[in-house]
């Protein structure tokens, strides 16, 4: 991308309205001082940038060098802008336009940019830095090279050779890092206080103890409390162990005294079985089931009895139902001519009557006999029932009587065991032991309550378990608050690391970007020529994090102490030029260089213009101004004649009132005519 | 002449037409459309010295016709003399001097010539920029991947551009 074309109106010295085409292969600018050459070069920059950087710092009675962009002579003109047109690859022509407004053309700063440059690898403020090394400024080409400081010429190169993400991760690691200061010195701070309040608890804490100790009863009941918890430091939890121990020496003494009671019972049961009683009870008993057993059998003898008698009685029965079927008949019937209905025999009326009641009489007596047997045999039943569940209740009895000395034994192993629980090493069942135990466990509960109640009713002894409890709160918290540090501490050494490695990487790659571009300096170094018995310049990186670019010409000698002010000069122009080729995520392909040759040397001027032909060689457009026209006429004899890039002479002047004026343009057509003849 | 074939060569692989110079065998002429010059080689630092300008005023009154029709090159002639002889210290200081002698044509002279790195030096004015190359970009994720001190989701929160108090938060969590 190559400029075209420059136009401005009431920009800086410029009233009227001023065009220029610019070649594709070269413009030189010509003129006296104050003829506008260099604001050409402003032009240029502030349609690009929309500021003017060079004495940007520069404050004199309150104005700045943006109070002086516009026309500030008379008649001012109505409207103002600068524009520049540059030309692409494929000949597509595209304006940048500035008013006092702002930028017009193209529509934002954003799409400038792309025009410019590749956005992906550009660096931050991309156009500046392209513009610090392809506008050479005659009073800026030391300050921007080698007078500049290691330290800043680092950055510039490491502008202009791309920049990487790495200082936008460095920077979020820089912030992460501070973030991380800041909180681990918070923490450290807080630590601190808390440290100084767990020394103020502490001295709290001795005083009332010393209080504790100077009251006899206080002191021996902590006394005899630490006896019993040695490992324990604070009063509360004295106190606290003591009041458990105290319930649980209750417990024991209570289950002790139980346990002497179940005893007691065993040994009165252990002496029963022993006992004439209990052998005349078993005696009993048995005597008792054995007659049970008697009576069982009688009585079963007798309802078997009832049983026959019954069975017998009941083979007539038939024949009772017949007979008193037959006697219901001859009732009913009655005499037939004097004879019986039943029989057929001659039979008196009254004796047939009598024979009838007779008959029904024996019937009725026969009926009653067997009611009354079946009876017997229920009752017999019955009794014999009962005389059953008596004898089971006897054998029940006589069995329980007969195992109560194995049950005793039983009852007897479980006892020991239960008192070994409580009294480790017991072997026998001891009730009066077990008693004065209990007692014993008592006593030491009441002289244990006794101590913690002193310690309890003690204000010292409270205030210091109120401390003791503060200061376990104060320790906790002082211990989180150490490690909070720590670890912020830690995350904050770790971000410190992470971002040192960030630098180193980058500085890593600037470094082999560089060691790329070291020959291209050097090349360009030797075509200036600076000095005859340095004809070498190399660059030297020092620094791991903040890193630092020296020049030096043999043996670590500094050029900037060396040499004088026009091989100077000279070094910084192949250093500007260095940086603005290595520029390759640029677009532009133009160098502009405002009065380069001042304070140089025809000598050296002579291979600064061989410089900027071996630049149009390799397809840079050159922009260069020149106060002196012989000057200006061999830059325009070194630039001429390549391929069908023509370039152009122009004459600017100074008009009074008027300001800059465009004087004559020379164009400069490429010469195809050859010396060399073949034959 | 070695040195006068290499000069030679490494004028037309610059893109200069060169011509054998009639008559001599030392001498060659070069042409580009911008510039037109003759190299001469010499076999000794004095020979170069003391017959310089008799060199060139030859070339110049033997190419005077010519230059005539293309008057620009004729402002823009060079003389280039070589030697692969070292010069003495007094020597270097009459080369200097030939150089800075703009009458009639841009001179080059140069003595120890000797390698073709000294030939390129010697020729550096007339030959394009030859180091001059795009750089070769490293992968800078793969860098810090290999880098121990950054931790991958430290590495992941930077790549997304998280903001500083997500990467503290990220520290914090790690420790």
């Amino acid at each position: 991308m190559r400029l075209t074309r420059l136009s401005c109106l009431g920009f800086r010295g410029i009233r009227d309205p001023f065009d220029l085409d610019v070649p594709p292969g070269f413009l030189v600018v010509t003129g006296r001082n104050g003829s506008g050459k260099t604001t050409l070069c402003d032009l240029i920059e502030f349609a690009l940038t929309g500021e003017l950087r060079r004495h940007a710092d520069d404050t004199e009675r309150k104005e700045r060098i943006e109070d002086y962009v516009w026309w500030r002579g008379t008649d001012p003109p109505r409207e103002r802008f600068v524009s520049l047109c540059l030309a692409d690859e494929d000949g597509q022509v595209h304006e940048v336009r500035r008013t006092p407004r702002g930028l017009e053309q193209p529509g934002s700063e954003e799409d400038l940019r792309a025009l410019i440059v590749d956005t992906v690898r550009a660096p931050l403020s991309p156009i500046a830095r392209i513009l610090d090394a392809a506008i050479i400024r005659d009073e800026e080409i030391t300050r921007l090279s080698i007078d500049l400081p290691e330290a800043d010429r680092f950055r510039f190169v490491r502008g202009a050779i791309g920049e990487t993400d790495l200082p936008g991760y460095a920077q979020t690691l820089r912030a992460a890092s501070e973030l991380l200061k800041e909180r681990r010195d918070g923490s450290v701070g807080q630590y601190t206080a808390v440290r100084s309040q767990i020394a103020s608890l502490s001295e709290k804490i001795a005083e009332h103890r010393a209080e504790m100790a100077s009251s006899e009863v206080i002191a021996t009941a902590e006394h005899e409390l630490r006896a019993l918890s040695p490992a324990v430091e604070s009063v509360s939890e004295l106190v606290q162990q003591g009041r458990r121990r105290f319930v649980w020496l209750r417990s024991q003494a209570d289950q002790l005294a139980s346990l002497a009671e179940e005893v007691e019972g065993h040994q009165r049961q252990s002496a029963w079985i022993q006992s004439a009683d209990y052998r005349s009870e078993g005696e009993r008993l048995v005597a008792a089931r054995d007659a049970i057993a008697q009576r069982i059998e009688d009585t079963a003898s007798e309802r078997a009895a009832l049983a026959n008698e019954l069975d017998a009685l009941s083979d007539a029965d038939a024949g009772d139902v017949l007979r008193s079927g037959l006697l219901d008949a001859g009732t009913t019937l009655g005499l037939s001519s004097g004879r019986c209905p039943l029989c057929g025999s001659d039979i008196s009326e009254a004796r047939f009557h009598a024979h009838i009641a007779e008959a029904r009489a024996d019937l009725d007596a026969r009926n009653a006999r067997v009611a009354a047997i079946a009876r017997r045999h229920t009752s017999t039943q019955a009794k014999e029932s009962g005389l059953r569940a008596e004898f089971e209740k006897a054998e029940r009895e006589l069995t329980a009587h007969d195992q109560l000395s194995a049950a005793i034994e039983a009852r007897r192993a479980y006892l020991i065991q239960a008192v070994r629980e409580l009294i480790p090493g017991a072997s026998e069942l001891d009730v009066l032991a077990l008693r004065k135990a209990a007692e014993s466990k008592r006593e030491e509960a009441r002289a244990l309550e006794r101590n913690v109640l002193a310690l309890e009713a003690s204000g010292a002894a409270e205030r210091v378990q109120q401390l003791e409890e503060e200061l376990t709160l104060v320790r906790s918290e002082g211990e989180s608050i150490k490690r909070e540090c720590a670890a912020a501490g830690e995350a904050y050494e770790k971000g410190r690391k992470a971002l040192h490695a960030v630098l180193r990487v980058e500085g890593e790659l600037i470094e082999e970007r560089l060691a790329q571009l070291g020959p291209l300096l050097e090349e360009l170094y030797r075509r200036m020529r600076p000095h005859l018995d340095w004809p070498r310049l190399s660059y030297h990186i020092r620094g791991d994090v903040r890193r630092f670019l020296s020049l030096q010409i043999g043996e670590d000698l500094n050029p900037r102490f060396m040499f004088s002010s026009g091989q100077r000069r000279a070094i910084g122009i192949a250093f500007l030029v260095a940086v603005y080729l290595s520029t390759d995520w640029s677009r532009l392909r133009s160098l502009v260089l405002d009065d380069p040759v001042q304070h140089i040397d025809d000598f050296r001027a002579l291979h600064l213009v061989e410089l900027l032909n071996a630049l149009r060689k390799h397809g840079h457009q050159i922009v260069c101004t020149a106060e002196d026209p012989q000057l200006a006429g061999l830059i325009a004899r070194k630039l001429q004649g390549l391929g069908d890039e023509s370039g152009a002479v122009v004459e600017l002047s100074y008009e009074p009132g008027a300001g800059v004026k465009k004087g004559s343009v020379r164009p400069i057509e490429p010469d195809r005519a050859r010396v060399i003849r073949y034959a | 002449m070695q040195l006068l074939e290499s000069a030679r060569g490494a004028l037309e692989a610059a893109g200069y037409l060169t011509s054998s110079s009639t008559g001599q065998d030392r001498q060659f002429t070069f042409e580009d459309a911008n510039v037109f010059g003759f190299v001469r080689a010499f076999a000794a630092v004095g020979e170069l010295i003391e017959t310089w300008e008799r060199t060139q005023d030859s070339f110049t009154r033997q190419s005077i016709t010519e230059l005539t029709r293309v008057p620009a090159k004729a402002l823009n002639v060079y003389a280039v003399f070589l030697t692969p002889d070292q010069p003495t210290r007094a020597q270097r200081t009459s080369l200097v001097q030939i150089e800075e002698d703009f009458r009639s044509a841009r001179k080059i002279a140069r003595a120890g010539t000797v390698t073709r790195e000294d030939l390129e030096a010697a020729l550096t004015p007339l030959l394009p920029l030859r180091r001059v190359s795009p750089l070769v970009l490293e992968d800078v994720v793969s860098r810090l991947k290999a880098d121990s001190a950054i931790t991958p989701k430290v590495l992941g929160l930077l790549l997304e551009r998280a903001e500083p108090a997500r990467v503290c938060h990220e520290l914090l969590e790690d420790s």
